[in-house]
């Protein structure tokens, strides 16, 4: 069949090709649209339309998909990656510039309970709560001038993932779907793993005004089960030989269907495809997920628990072309220790192997290089204390780290002020690393838009710059 | 100033300095965008004139003289704020020469008022727009072809086709027909006998009566309904979690929509209700009726407000307007929010003007009862919770009192617990000495954990231990002395608490109060029982000592005050507040004088106090005490300020502690004496059951009798009556215009009023309250160009497949123009001709023979116009979902055609009912409804995406929904079909498509339910081949199709 039909009659059944330039506008331009009536081949047999299929991007990418390891909570920068040797020296005193807002009352400053030293070539400075990522040190680029708008979770998660305060606008995964599509059709394009629900909960992955094939589809990483995790992915009362035999008389009538209309039909023919890769696609996905075909060795370098298990699962995806994949941390919000910083370190212990493990896991297969890392918070934590061993939300600094695909390595970018309040130098806000991500992925962030309510949106709405400085 | 007559030296080194290293570079970096001559003016900033940097931009002066730091330029040259120039950052030395050109006053030869950016709308050019021009009827288009119009409408489409070399379709069977007009007006399939019926009516009418039955039909406001829950965003809860209330009756505005579309409310009114139902002119019984109409606006998005409740509060006025507009008018007004709209005629100040209205207006929850049901169920209400809290109280009340009686055996059981230091049961002791074990074995661990540590028991430490264990030998004299002691020393204190010491008495208890310890304690204090009253005997004493100590789990949101804190002497009383202390320790802040720890009110347990001290934990306050000071009187509690504070709030707990000497038992943390003996969690405490035991037996009597009367009453009484979430005024004000859309820089007032372009130059402001019903009177009127368009549109697109304008929700300069101009204003008249029946509009089009054509294509439409855009065949449309799984269903023979009330979870196994009544989260939407392309309700919609993906065919071969349903069809077949074969794939055929099967049809179903299964087929399949039949049947293209 004619692919680019198939596309087309993927994306907008009854739309032609005029109308799709008319309802996705100019903006699109190069990318969106050329890839949607580009015929593919990338995935063979699979790429046969759909509006998920891969697409090119505007300009080489340096990275193919995403990993966000979201530390839902907010980690406090002056305890991780930001070391301020000046909260030692004034502990307890109350500087002019801790009358920054934020979201609840605070003390005099409050030095970090834990060490940081140098690791790697770079010699970058981290803290001794992440002594396994210290190896990793030469691979990672921490930005420590990082800003968002408000110290409240809701508004700087929505923000972190939709670059929106309010749940309106779809999830940088999302547009990276609508722009990209994605390398494997047989799996979702972008994944979530979450033992729950974080705070906000889906609009974090919501796909809003873009069509809800590009919403994040979430798997509860608790528990992963290969004949569960997805749903719908296994018939518990039709047998596989059984299900091919129905399939192959609904094919049968299907196509008498269109051989009485005319024998061409875009949407008819699409649908016809979509459920003989729907069959297939129950296999894959659930090999994806059967995390026991690791060997050992493999299991035992991410350690146990929940969130190794998601770093585990993270590559599994992304080696078999998932666009993106978010894992956060836990449900709720858990490294909001506004009460008592020195948890801190139960929490780093948890992230501290699997994430190095994924790095070098990642490095070994070849797969580093075009794999984009994002950790981070939604926003950092106040140098000041709240109570007497806590701290508030910050917005007004914070850091965040990228490693792997075209990213310079053991770098620490920009700064806070000499008590880690406030970006300072070389300020980064969320809405520059979301231009940078896309940058990076191949994307000019003013150029994939979308148009509804008469405006041609963006990731970045009307803001974002490329923080050229970093890429490698 | 800047432009003295004869510069100064000093004026012209600057003057130099200006034209060497600050003109060129405005030049060269900045005119481009920000000068007379820029193409356009950016942020409406311009740069070529002093007087351009002084009176700025959108974002407020562009410099303050003599202060750089304060000047947003150097802030975007800083790239902090703005990222100026864009194309990168300017050298630091650049940054230095201007702040210190700033820092020096600025001084700038370049003289001339500063040109006025804004360019304003030319209305009357703005008008000659297509969809702004009032619709007239046009002449009816001659036709070459003219035994195919039935009516006027297809000669407009014929018209349209002959221009581009198209003929029409040939006339779809009677088949199509009747599965394509239920489907399209009801969203079901047609029933075998009603397939039946309409085949043998012969009548040239058959067609216009089955248009008519199925208007007639209940479900059909179900189906008509949804579509426009779409524009409305209808949902019932939000986006996010925090603080979220749903709006649990929210389906009567749904119900309220299927109900309209019904009883063919009159479109005017439809839109009128949904604006100002509350204001409209009606009788009080109709209003009830109409109120749910504004849950429109009253079930909006609402949104995180907690730091930023300005933007929040902002952004929820931008989803009114914007499905105002997009739902009403068609227009994107939303995009005015920012700035005036970039492509149609709308200015910023109008986007406010409408902001007004709303904000005007507030979220409210109505009686859909008369006030007296109201007032009736709320007096009782209220009876019910007075009768239920005094019984509660009248228990909780006597816990004291029951405690208290217990100090007269204090002596006794501290006996009791010496007893037991050599061992022996509790039991056999407190039996022995006729006392209650559970108190004797608090008291023994009171003893253990504290004697070391709390002074006033610290004697018990000191006392040896029996000989031997014994629950009767004779206890020594020094054990009964410290036992009377401390009953003593308990009996006093109640008496303090009480304000019933003697002077004598007063001078015994400090006596036995440990030097440096607290005269008074307070328990732990939390928000559930903020505050505690204090009033202390202090004759004889130098100093007073208050301390708030934080309870021992951290100073968090520990904001507390000593409200009304004042000394009584033999002159009356002296607020400590005009005392001036000795010295003050605090780990926060400073202690304010009759103002919180930070600034505001005093405020506890909802109760604000004039005079006080505000303080936080940990904090000492030190007062040396005048002469002849009698009494210390305060209330002791936790301010509002920090029990607000959410979870942290929940959780602060403080501790009061009144000294009159410097305290030396700060490191206790425990609660002190009096509460930790008589307290509700004390010695003695007792739950509530047992302390109704405990009382008096008259009590116990009145306290049965009361039960009995309050459950009486509650099944008396009347149950809550229905309410709906709707909108109504608020406190009218106009807005001023948000420049940049920040709410906090404030522009030019924009008056509530219509937008200029549908109203004229001058629009009358709205005076009437929020001016809501002017609004609703000027949307809903044919003087308005788009009200009638609009609707229309909506009513062909949902017929066709897609409107006659392809953007429903946008007639502006973005939007799609309209395929058939003439057309559209045709149909906007005739709706308006026909009294704004949406009924009568469904009849003319269905019974237009440009409807009734068939779906096939043909080669030559195709090569001329592939799309269809003139309609020269029906278009084959997907199901929606609602229709495919209302059509599976009814089908299966499940379908529940109940109708309305309370929103059912699509997800529950064994939800019969059709998809109009289920859930509809913003949260969360259930998972078929977005596999299936149903919209997002965080906003409006107008149009549905149509995707097909793997994911959506998963669902139809695996989940249990679909296996449910081939099951339930397999069964049907069996029992209205019988055991024949044929007879049974006849029946699944004429159910599932509305027509017989064809012969190899039949033959391929026959030879499949015939077939046998191997071993390896029956491993693992439950279902049997005729359930894996019907589900072939269901999931086919056929089933999910129209033609």
């Amino acid at each position: 069949m004619n692919t680019i039909q198939a596309q087309l009659a993927g994306l907008a059944a009854g739309y032609s090709r005029r109308d799709l330039l008319q309802r996705f506008g100019t903006g699109l331009g190069a990318l969106g649209l050329a890839g949607l009536l580009a015929p593919q081949c990338a995935a063979g047999a699979e790429s046969a339309g759909g509006p998920l299929s891969p697409k090119q991007p505007m300009f080489p990418a340096r990275a193919k998909r995403v990993i966000h390891l979201f530390m839902n909570g907010g980690p406090s920068q002056v305890d991780t990656f930001d070391p301020k040797p000046a909260l030692d020296k004034y502990h307890g005193q109350r500087p002019s510039g801790a009358d920054l807002k934020t979201e609840r009352r605070t003390g005099g400053l409050l030095k970090s309970p834990f060490k940081f030293s140098k690791h790697g070539q770079s010699g970058l400075e981290i803290s001794e709560i992440f002594p396994q990522l210290g190896t990793c040190a030469d691979d990672l680029c921490v930005i420590r001038s990082m800003h968002t708008n408000i110290p409240n979770h809701e508004p700087s998660l929505l923000m972190m993932t939709s670059g929106e305060t309010q749940p309106t606008r779809p999830s940088m995964g999302s547009w990276l779907l609508y722009g990209l599509g994605t390398e494997n059709q047989n799996l979702p394009g972008f994944v979530v793993l979450c033992p729950g629900k974080p705070v906000v909960g889906p609009a974090l992955w919501g796909n809003r005004f873009l069509p809800g094939i590009y919403q994040g589809a979430q798997i509860n990483n608790s528990n992963i089960n290969p004949q569960t995790v997805i749903r719908d992915i296994n018939n518990g009362q039709v047998s596989r030989s059984a299900q091919r035999e129905q399939l192959d008389l609904l094919k049968r009538m299907n196509e008498l269907h269109l051989s009485r209309r005319g024998g061409q039909d875009n949407p008819l023919e699409a649908r016809i495809q979509s459920l003989e890769m729907a069959f297939r696609m129950q296999t894959e996905a659930q090999e994806v997920f059967d995390l026991a075909q690791e060997s050992k060795t493999t299991i035992d370098a991410y350690g146990g628990g929940e969130f190794a298990k998601g770093c585990l699962a993270a590559r599994r995806l992304v080696e078999r072309g998932v666009r993106m994949v978010q894992v956060f941390y836990g449900n709720g919000q858990p490294w909001d220790d506004h009460e008592n910083i020195p948890a801190h370190a139960d929490k780093a212990r948890a992230v501290d192997q699997p994430i190095a493990a994924l790095i070098r896991d990642l490095k070994e297969r070849g797969l580093l290089e075009d794999t984009l890392i994002l950790w981070g918070g939604e926003f950092g934590r106040t140098p000041v204390s709240e109570g007497s061993n806590g701290r508030d939300h910050n917005n007004h600094g914070f850091s965040v780290w990228l490693a792997g695909g075209g990213v310079k390595g053991g770098m620490a970018y920009g700064a806070t002020d000499e008590f880690g309040f406030a970006a300072q130098e070389n300020k980064v806000h969320v809405h520059d690393l979301h231009a940078t991500m896309l940058h990076l992925m191949g994307i000019d962030h003013e150029k994939l838009t979308y148009r509804y309510s008469g405006r041609d949106f963006r990731l970045t709405d009307v803001h974002g710059r490329v923080v050229s400085d970093i890429l490698a | 100033m800047l432009q003295a007559d004869e510069p100064s030296a000093d004026r012209q080194a600057q003057l130099e300095f200006f034209e060497t290293r600050i003109r060129p570079v405005l030049v060269q970096h900045c005119y481009q965008c920000h000068s007379a001559e820029s193409k356009s003016v950016k942020g409406g900033l311009l740069l070529d004139s002093a007087a351009g940097l002084l009176t700025g931009g959108d974002s407020g002066p562009a410099i303050v003289p003599g202060r750089s730091t304060e000047s947003v330029l150097i802030h975007a040259l800083n790239y902090d704020s703005f990222q100026m120039p864009p194309t990168g950052r300017l050298p630091a030395a650049v940054v230095r020469d201007f702040e210190q050109w700033i820092e020096a006053g600025a001084v700038d030869p370049r003289t001339g008022p500063a040109a006025t950016v804004k360019k304003s709308i030319d209305f009357g050019t703005a008008r000659q727009f297509w969809s702004f021009q009032p619709p007239q009827k046009p002449a009816v288009p001659e036709v070459r072809n003219s035994a195919w119009p039935r009516g006027d409408i297809d000669r407009f489409v014929l018209a349209a086709m002959e221009q581009q070399g198209l003929g029409p379709a040939p006339a779809a069977t009677k088949t199509e027909l009747i599965r394509r007009a239920t489907f399209d007006l009801l969203g079901l399939p047609p029933t075998p006998a009603e397939v039946d019926a309409f085949l043998a009516d012969e009548s040239p009418d058959a067609f216009a009566s089955l248009v008519d039955r199925l208007l007639q039909s209940p479900h059909y406001g179900e189906r008509w309904g949804r579509y426009w829950l779409d524009v409305a965003r209808y949902s019932e809860d939000q986006a996010h979690t925090f603080a979220v209330s749903p709006n649990t009756s929210g389906w009567r505005y749904r119900d309220w929509v299927v109900s309209a579309f019904n009883r063919d409310l009159p479109y005017d009114r439809f839109v009128k209700y949904q604006i100002a139902a509350d204001l409209l002119p009606m009788a009080e019984d109709q209003r009830l009726t109409e109120l749910p109409a504004l849950g429109y606006f009253g079930l909006g998005p609402q949104y995180y407000k907690n730091t930023d409740a300005a933007k929040a509060a902002a952004d929820e006025l931008d989803d009114r307007i914007d499905t105002l507009c997009r739902g009403f008018l068609g227009l994107t007004v939303s995009c005015a929010r920012c700035h005036d709209h970039k492509f149609d005629p709308v200015p910023a100040q109008d986007y406010y003007s409408l902001a007004g209205i709303f904000s005007s207006s507030r979220l409210h929850t109505a009686p859909l009862v008369p006030q007296t049901e109201v007032e009736a169920y709320n007096q009782a209400q209220t009876r019910l919770k007075e009768l239920d809290e005094a019984i509660r109280k009248r228990i909780a009340d006597s816990g004291p009192q029951v405690r208290e009686s217990q100090l007269p055996q204090v002596s006794a059981y501290l006996q009791a617990v010496w007893r037991l230091r050599s061992g022996g049961s509790v039991d056999a002791v407190a039996q022995a000495a006729g006392l209650n074990s559970q108190f004797l074995k608090r008291w023994q661990e009171l003893l253990q954990k504290q004697q070391e540590t709390n002074p006033a028991l610290r004697k018990w430490a000191s006392l040896a231990a029996p000989a031997e264990s014994s629950a009767t030998a004779e206890i020594p004299a020094t054990v009964v002395a410290a036992a009377a002691e401390l009953q003593q020393h308990l009996q006093l204190l109640l008496k303090q608490k009480q304000g019933t010491l003697t002077a004598e008495e007063a001078t015994e208890l400090r006596r036995l109060v440990p030097a440096g310890n607290a005269l008074w304690a307070s328990g732990i204090i939390r928000k559930a029982q903020p505050a505690a009253d204090i009033d202390l005997d202090l004759a004889g004493a130098a100093e007073l000592h208050l301390v708030v100590t934080n309870a021992g789990d951290g100073d968090s949101c520990d904001h507390a005050d000593w409200a009304e804190a004042r000394l009584v002497t033999e002159q009356g009383e002296l607020p400590l507040s005009e005392l001036k202390w000795r010295s003050v320790t605090a780990t926060y802040g400073s202690v304010n004088l009759n103002r919180n720890v930070q600034g505001g009110r005093l405020k506890i347990g909802g109760r604000e106090f004039r005079h006080g001290l505000g303080t936080h934990a940990t904090s000492h306050i030190v007062y040396d005490l005048p002469q002849g000071v009698q009494r210390f009187r305060a209330v002791a509690g936790l301010d509002h300020s920090g029990t607000d504070q959410g979870g942290c709030g929940e959780a602060a707990s403080v501790q009061f502690r009144v000294y009159t000497q410097a305290p030396t038992d700060l490191n206790l943390t425990q609660s002190d004496l009096l509460t930790q003996v008589f307290g509700e969690q004390g010695v003695f405490a007792v739950d509530l059951q047992q302390l109704e035991q405990l009382l008096p037996a008259q009590q116990q009597q009145d306290l049965k009798a009361a039960r009995e009367e309050l459950e009486r009453l509650r099944k008396a009484h009347p149950a809550m009556y229905a309410v709906a979430h709707i909108i109504a005024d608020g406190s009218p004000a106009d807005m001023k215009v948000f420049v940049r859309g920040n709410p906090a820089n404030q522009g030019e007032v924009a008056p509530r009023r219509f937008l200029r372009v549908l109203a004229g130059d001058q629009p009358p402001a709205y005076q009437q309250g929020s001016g809501r019903l002017q609004l609703a009177e000027d949307i809903a009127s044919p003087q308005n160009p788009l009200f009638s368009r609009v609707m229309v549109n909506r009513i062909w697109q949902q017929h066709f497949g897609r409107g006659l304008v392809s953007t429903p929700d946008n007639f502006g300069t973005l939007g799609e123009r309209p395929t058939h101009p003439e057309l559209l204003d045709w149909l906007a008249v005739r709706f308006e001709e026909l009294g704004w029946s949406v009924k009568a509009m469904h009849r003319e089009l269905l019974l237009s023979a440009a409807w009734q054509q068939s779906s096939l294509q043909t080669e030559a439409g195709m090569a001329i116009d592939a799309d269809n855009r003139y309609l020269w065949r029906m278009n084959r449309r997907r199901l929606d979902v609602e229709s495919w799984r209302d059509a599976l269903l009814a089908v299966s023979g499940r379908l529940d055609r109940q109708q309305g009330g309370p929103s059912t979870n699509l997800a529950d196994d064994g939800n019969n009912r059709r998809t109009v009544y289920a859930f509809v989260s913003r949260h969360e939407l259930d998972n078929m409804l977005r596999l299936f392309d149903f919209p997002d309700a965080n906003i409006t919609a107008s149009t549905r995406s149509e995707t097909t993906v793997p994911q959506q065919q998963l669902f139809v071969i695996n989940s249990p929904f679909m296996l449910n349903q081939a099951r339930a069809f397999a069964a049907r077949l069996q029992s209205e079909a019988g055991d024949d074969a044929g007879a049974r794939i006849v029946l699944a055929f004429r159910l599932a498509f509305g027509r017989v099967p064809t012969d190899d049809e039949l033959q391929l179903g026959l030879a499949f339910v015939s077939a046998e299964d191997s071993a390896e087929l029956r491993d693992g399949t439950s279902l049997n081949r005729w359930e894996r039949y019907a589900q072939i049947l269901l999931a086919s293209n056929e089933f999910m199709y129209l033609d």
